[in-house]
């Protein structure tokens, strides 16, 4: 496999090596963190730490499992202490935006129509259902929704078994067809 | 199969993660109940109003700086802990010093008032007139002349 190559290069101090495997997987591992932390910097530093831990525990990797799935482990945790080193500080968030934010499912414009909305709003009113949701639930389908992992790999990346991230899945899916009601035709 | 079970397969159903035997199940079953046809339709419709969310944007330096950083943290790892405990225990040190210093100096002006204070004590006192003679005709004037006698 090209990771267990590289990864093996890297540990014998192979910096050509260290480069290819951040290019191949730099994408994946910072969409992950922006859909998780909600910014652009923010998402950055938490990959570039994802790549950092990496970097940092070369010496005693082991070609176990799919570095993919290591990566992937890394960047949920990150995301997450990330995020609550914000709450932390009471950073400006959306579960701090209250009644002014666009969307609220009590109120009776929750029952616009999708059209109504514009692409600004449903991206708003999607970020803030995800962001309510418990956090292994978002990690779920997060990994499943926008990574496209399978099962097996969420499981794996999660720390859980298999039959856990399908609860997972389905209970993050019975909240969001409620609080995004009137985005789903 | 009842739609109660059924309902709790479909996210896996929805997502081909159903075994073969199961998936053939909810097949048959979705395809005459109008309410669990309803329910997939929904989930899938949801994934697709995800789409929304978007990806992160490129970021062309993203090595560059991760190797600026990876060295900088390098650098601070050769450095040796005695250094880097230097300046922070240098500068506790000279905030203690001068904390003690203005301590010193608040307490040399305590000490000065309270000299004064018992100066202006003694002065206050200076009507008492100890050695002024006693007056004639008066009972101590008397008993210093009989005092003289003896």
């Amino acid at each position: 496999m090209q990771d267990t190559q590289l990864m093996l290069r890297v540990r014998e101090g192979d910096e050509g090596a260290f480069r290819e495997i951040v290019e191949l997987h730099q994408k994946r591992i910072l969409d992950l963190c922006y859909r998780y932390v909600g910014n652009q910097a923010d998402a950055e530093e938490v990959a570039m730490d994802v790549f950092i831990q990496l970097y940092k525990s070369r010496h005693t990797y082991k070609p176990e499992a799919k570095l993919s799935t290591y990566l992937y482990r890394i960047a949920v945790n990150l995301s997450l202490n990330r995020i609550r080193d914000r709450k932390r500080k009471r950073l400006v968030s959306f579960e701090f935006l209250g009644k002014d934010h666009p969307f609220d499912p009590e109120s009776p414009d929750s029952e616009r129509p999708d059209a109504v909305y514009e692409a600004g709003e449903r991206e708003t009113i999607v970020r803030k259902a995800l962001d309510s949701l418990p956090e292994k639930q978002k990690t779920a389908l997060l990994l499943r929704r926008y990574e496209e992992l399978p099962y097996d790999e969420i499981a794996a990346a999660m720390g859980t078994s298999v039959s856990a991230v399908e609860a997972l899945l389905f209970r993050a899916r019975e909240t969001l067809r409620k609080t995004l009601k009137p985005l789903i035709p | 199969m009842k739609c109660r079970d059924v309902e709790k397969m479909l996210s896996a159903y929805s997502d081909g993660e159903s075994p073969s035997e199961t998936k053939a199940l909810i097949d048959s079953h979705v395809q005459s109940c109008e309410s669990c046809r309803r329910l997939l339709e929904e989930t899938r419709a949801l994934s697709k109003a995800l789409d929304v969310l978007p990806a992160a944007k490129a970021s062309p330096f993203f090595y560059t700086r991760l190797k600026s950083r990876i060295q900088a943290e390098e650098r601070i790892q050769r450095t040796p802990w005695t250094e880097r405990l230097l300046i922070p225990v240098s500068a506790a040190a000279i905030a203690l010093l001068g904390f003690w210093l203005g301590t010193v100096a608040g307490g040399n002006g305590d000490a000065a008032k309270q000299e004064n204070s018992s100066l202006n004590a003694a002065a206050s006192t200076s009507y008492l007139d100890t050695f002024d003679s006693v007056p004639s005709a008066s009972f101590g004037d008397v008993y210093f002349a009989l005092a003289g006698q003896e």
